[in-house]
């Protein structure tokens, strides 16, 4: 059973490494791009404000002024892994770090996400943010 | 310093001075003031340090003799101040286009390092305080030419049994030719120069000392009680009803001088404590004033900026910029409106008004008023959107009925995690769940506390490189008994419940997510003071029987910014100004935090209550001290009771201690 879990949570890391090189620089400099890798319905609750929906997303996230993430610390779980027996593939990634948003100063900040595999894909299922102050 | 060593000097310096220019410089740097009757014969008062032309001017005054600056040191005693202005006209500088600046502060620049304009009005207890400070406290930079060659021991050697004096040499170094060092004091100082050309080194040539006076090599450490009183000043110079600091010229604060304490703005030790006084106590500052400092950079500046993020008027006139370029270190300021910058050298830069100002608004592009003259604004495009960020809310549940959940479940589970039986939070978990940690450091923090507890079950995939991807997922603890193991083992702590934020990201009727974040504080066992951490959890839960068990647990663990340490087990809704504190709140008392007003946290434990009840009759303090007392030192109740009574027959509690509020009752 938990040689199962440990097999998951090998490719999990391979997929949170992969997720965190591409996720923060789209973020960064291609904004516009980074709704292709949320799903349809997915959920972002971002410093308590909670939008759902890429077109919501999409409007959200342009609302944001330019950012500039510093990632720190990163870890990952398989979801579901000796839980669930269907064959869903979920993980959920953490990160901790520093982002600056023009016009403020760096902040710390952690940010939880919850992605899944469909047709060989990973998709944000939900998005959570938040200053750590 | 004795006569006779000073005349000594003296022939010494007139053969020295007349070759290299540096020889003397610093002897009045340093006993121009204090020991006038025993320098008069010192040497030229030749403070530039500046540009050639400064230099050879002030060469000139050398030649000039000394009768002139025998008059001058006269007229110091008259009127208790140096005048500046005579000696930079005296050499044909006012006659320079010169729009921002004025004579005075030009030549303040001219004499850096000396005592300049900020003189006047100082007593003369004050001044004497700062002069002896100099005189003892001073750093000298030792240059020996050609002095790579020789080996450090042998030149120490020679040096040691040419002079009379102690002699300690700190941070030797060498680059390809010259030998450099560090000594402390006017007295090792002066040695070394007396014997600069008097001593043959082994290959025949003269041995030469340059001696110039530097910066601390090494920036003494501002002590705790200096900090405290200057936290007071503060206080005093701290405008609350404008949120205006005023720092002028603090080197030379008058009751601070009174006190023996030099604490000058341009020492980065003086303004990391500065820096750290404002984060803690006014970070809400709009509006600060550095001016007369004798800032050459604002390097050490950049920290504060972080702290005080709507500073809209900054006053940094009369310092010793050169470049305009400095500014930049302090972009972060971005709400700047107003600033001050004349009196610095920099100024001269600019031909004109409009040079000056679209150069200022280069770093802070908001500035309307510069040096007190009003601009408009600056035409720009509109494609520079002035997007804010969202306001940051409190926790995010979906609906009721799921915030009635996660709330029941957080609050029982910290209940029993911050106590000594984590055994028990056995049956929140799934059989086969997942637990895992990752500890980092805060990046907005110079220093950090040590994750040593969590080591050996972090797995920050951040930090640990191309590690073998089996070796991690082995760091993952799974399985319930593992799970509870690891949290057994893991230190002690008190979660502060007001800190916590939680937001419930995803719900479905076979999945529960949802994110906690707050502080926590950690009991280290080696040592009584407890560390302010930050934390967040993410966590999965599935539905079990009426209600939920974990199935992923994910924390991560950082060190508690200076903010959230500040706001840690206060009340939920801090107070909204934050005023630095009277002079009077600030004396000893059980401890030197801040938050002495606030009321019994509501939070406590029947056993802590009962305690906190009997020490308050016991003690004759109010709630607010004995709670803190009392949490100072672990709810150790004899401790605490040691504490009090030592500090109290040392007359160290503040009376408000013993003053009652109405939240008592």
């Amino acid at each position: 059973m938990f040689e199962d879990v440990r097999t998951r949570s090998v490719q999990a890391t391979q997929a949170a490494e992969e997720f965190s090189k591409l996720y923060f620089e789209t973020f960064d400099k291609r904004r516009q791009a980074i709704c292709k890798i949320y799903q349809d319905k997915a959920t972002v609750v971002w410093n308590g404000n909670a939008v759902s929906g890429t077109e919501e997303i999409t409007k959200f996230f342009d609302s944001l002024p330019q950012s500039e993430f510093v990632t720190e610390g990163m870890d990952t779980q398989p979801i579901g892994a000796g839980i669930q027996n269907e064959g869903s593939n979920a993980i959920m990634v953490t990160f901790y770090g520093k982002v600056k948003f023009a016009g403020s100063n760096f902040k710390t900040f952690t940010q939880t996400f919850i992605l899944s595999a469909h047709d060989n894909k990973w998709k944000i299922v939900s998005d959570n943010f938040r200053f750590t102050e | 310093m004795s006569y006779s060593k000073s005349d000594n000097f003296s022939v010494v310096a007139g053969r020295d001075g007349s070759r290299s220019f540096k020889g003397d410089h610093d002897d009045r740097w340093n006993n121009n003031v204090s020991n006038r009757g025993s320098n008069y014969n010192r040497g030229p008062p030749r403070g530039n340090r500046g540009s050639r032309n400064n230099r050879r001017s002030g060469y000139r005054n050398f030649n000039a003799g000394s009768s002139r600056f025998r008059n001058r040191l006269e007229n110091v005693d008259e009127d208790g101040d140096v005048s500046m202005a005579g000696d930079s006209s005296g050499r044909g500088q006012g006659s320079r286009f010169n729009p921002y600046g004025n004579n005075r502060s030009r030549a303040r620049g001219n004499n850096r390092g000396g005592r300049g304009g900020n003189n006047r009005g100082l007593d003369p207890a004050a001044k004497s305080a700062a002069a002896t400070y100099r005189k003892t406290e001073s750093w000298f930079k030792i240059m020996i030419p050609f002095g790579a060659a020789l080996p450090q021991d042998e030149l120490f050697k020679m040096i040691i049994s040419n002079i009379d004096g102690p002699f300690d040499p700190i941070k030797y170094s060498t680059d390809e030719k010259r030998a450099y060092f560090f000594v402390k004091g006017v007295e090792m100082a002066d040695s070394l120069r007396a014997i600069s050309r008097r001593i043959k080194k082994p290959d025949g040539h003269l041995l030469i000392f340059h001696v110039s006076p530097s910066q601390p090599p090494v920036d003494p450490v501002v002590d705790k009680a200096t900090i405290e009183k200057l936290k007071i000043r503060m206080s005093d110079r701290y405008d609350p009803s404008t949120q205006v600091l005023n720092l002028s010229a603090l080197f030379s604060d008058d009751v601070l001088t009174q006190e023996n304490i030099f604490l000058p703005l341009n020492r980065a030790s003086t303004m990391a404590a500065v820096t750290k006084i404002i984060g803690e106590n006014i970070p809400e500052l709009v509006g600060l004033d550095v001016s007369k400092n004798k800032l050459l950079s604002l390097g050490h500046l950049t920290d504060l900026v972080k702290v005080t993020p709507n500073v809209q008027s900054l006053n940094l006139g009369e310092n010793q910029l050169r470049s305009i370029d400095e500014l930049d270190k302090l972009k972060g300021w971005q709400n700047i409106v107003e600033v001050v910058l004349k009196g610095n050298d920099l100024c001269k830069n600019f031909s004109n008004q409009g040079a000056y100002i679209s150069a200022v608004r280069k770093t802070f592009p908001k500035v309307v008023k510069l040096d007190g003259t009003d601009y408009p604004p600056p035409i720009t495009f509109d494609l520079e959107t002035n997007l804010v960020l969202p306001p940051c809310k409190e926790s995010y549940f979906i609906n009721d009925d799921i915030k009635g959940l996660v709330v029941t479940f957080i609050k029982e589970y910290y209940s029993i995690y911050d106590s000594d039986r984590r055994k028990e939070l056995m049956p929140a978990y799934h059989d086969n769940a997942q637990f895992s940690i990752c500890s980092v450091n805060n990046p907005l923090l110079e220093r950090q506390i040590g994750f040593k507890s969590y080591y050996d079950d972090s797995r920050n995939l951040k930090k640990i490189g191309h590690f073998d991807a089996e070796k991690l997922a082995k760091k993952i603890k799974t399985g319930v008994l593992s799970v509870i193991s690891t949290l057994e083992n893991l230190p002690k702590t008190t979660h502060d419940v007001n800190s916590f934020k939680v937001d419930v990201c995803t719900a479905t009727p076979t999945m529960l997510c949802f994110i906690l974040q707050g502080v926590f504080k950690e009991i280290d066992a080696r040592s009584d003071k407890p560390l302010i951490r930050s934390f967040c959890r993410s966590f999965i839960t599935v539905p079990s029987g009426p209600g939920m068990v974990i199935t992923n647990d994910m924390l991560t663990i950082s060190n508690a910014g200076i903010e959230q340490t500040r706001n840690a087990f206060k009340e939920a809704a801090p107070t909204p100004s934050s005023s630095p504190v009277s002079s009077s709140q600030y004396s000893a008392g059980p401890s030197t935090s801040q938050n002495a007003a606030r009321p019994p946290a509501p939070f406590l434990s029947p056993e802590k209550m009962h305690m906190l009840e009997n020490f308050v009759a016991q003690s004759n303090m109010n709630p607010e001290f004995s709670l803190k007392c009392l949490e100072e030192n672990n709810w150790d109740y004899l401790k605490a009771g040691q504490v009090f009574t030592d500090l109290n027959n040392q007359g160290r509690i503040p009376p408000e201690a013993f003053v009652k509020s109405e939240i008592v009752s």
